[in-house]
């Protein structure tokens, strides 16, 4: 009993450290990177990089315990989604509409892991934040950026700069780079 | 039909889709039936559905409001919505068009 315990412990801290490992060697890196340009001596050099490396290593590990903490006993995770979306539409939405969007794929996702378990329901969320994200910074965009550069094209237009000028060169320039 | 009343394609399956559902209107269940009928022919994410709802509600073919939130949505509120007399407008207008173009087609293909 003790033996598949001890397992246990082992199989977890090695796939904590497949997880973690990449991220504590590219953040010793930055900071190897970092010490070498900036170098203040061999000895505050050495402690820079023990501090970063434990630092990092502390960051991972704690990273990886609140993941384990979400995630259930038996890897099962509870009705929490993957991804705060709510974050990524929050900038381009206003509030009520952001709210009814992230609760149709809250309530969606409670369904798909009733029926189909956690993990199949984390790849359906993720794919339809990712699908659902497009369209609405695309529309956003057009709603704020469309409207000032149609703007400021008619403003052109009327100070005659589209025959002459900075304006005629800027857009030459845009539609050149668009052909390339 | 006026100059501005022109549905594009998704708005056409979105406005049908929420005068079918009547009172259950909401970004989910609009998104279902439109997949519904589209029948895996076209990909529709809940994000173009959103974006579409909201550009119909700014025509003045929709209107919306919102329900009390309910914990299996995170507390969050359902946005429902409901088709406008100008929506059902566009709806027959579009209705009359696609029926036209149904009976020419059909005619051309010899289904008649």
């Amino acid at each position: 009993m003790n033996f598949i315990r001890l397992w246990r412990a082992v199989k977890q801290a090695l796939i904590d450290s497949l997880y973690t490992a990449p991220f504590i060697v590219i953040g010793l890196l930055i900071t190897l990177k970092i010490v070498h340009h900036f170098s203040m001596g061999p000895v505050i050099d050495e402690i820079i990089i023990i501090v970063a490396g434990g630092t990092i290593g502390h960051a991972s590990s704690s990273w990886m315990s609140r993941r384990r903490a979400r995630l259930g006993q038996d890897g099962n995770s509870s009705a929490t989604t993957p991804v705060n979306a709510q974050f990524l539409f929050y900038f381009f939405l206003d509030t009520p509409t952001c709210d009814g969007l992230v609760g149709d794929l809250e309530e969606r996702y409670s369904i798909i892991q009733g029926k189909f378990g956690t993990r199949r329901a984390n790849l359906w969320y993720w794919k339809e934040v990712i699908r659902t994200v497009g369209p609405i910074v695309s529309s956003w965009f057009m709603k704020l950026v469309m409207r000032p550069a149609v703007a400021i094209t008619a403003w052109a237009v009327a100070h005659g700069l589209l025959k002459d000028g900075w304006f005629k060169e800027l857009l030459t320039e845009l539609l050149a780079r668009r052909k390339s | 039909m006026a100059k501005g009343d022109y549905l594009g394609d998704l708005e056409q399956l979105i406005l049908a889709a929420v005068l079918l559902l009547g009172e259950k209107a909401y970004g989910m269940t609009v998104h279902e039936k439109v997949e519904e009928f589209a029948e895996g022919r076209r990909e529709v994410s809940l994000g173009s559905a959103y974006t579409t709802l909201e550009r119909l509600e700014q025509k003045g073919y929709l209107k919306s409001w919102f329900d009390d939130p309910t914990p299996e949505r995170g507390g969050r509120a359902k946005k429902y919505f409901k088709v406008t007399a100008a929506g059902d407008l566009a709806l027959k207008n579009f209705d009359k068009v696609q029926h036209n173009v149904r009976t020419k087609l059909r005619e051309a293909w010899g289904e008649a």
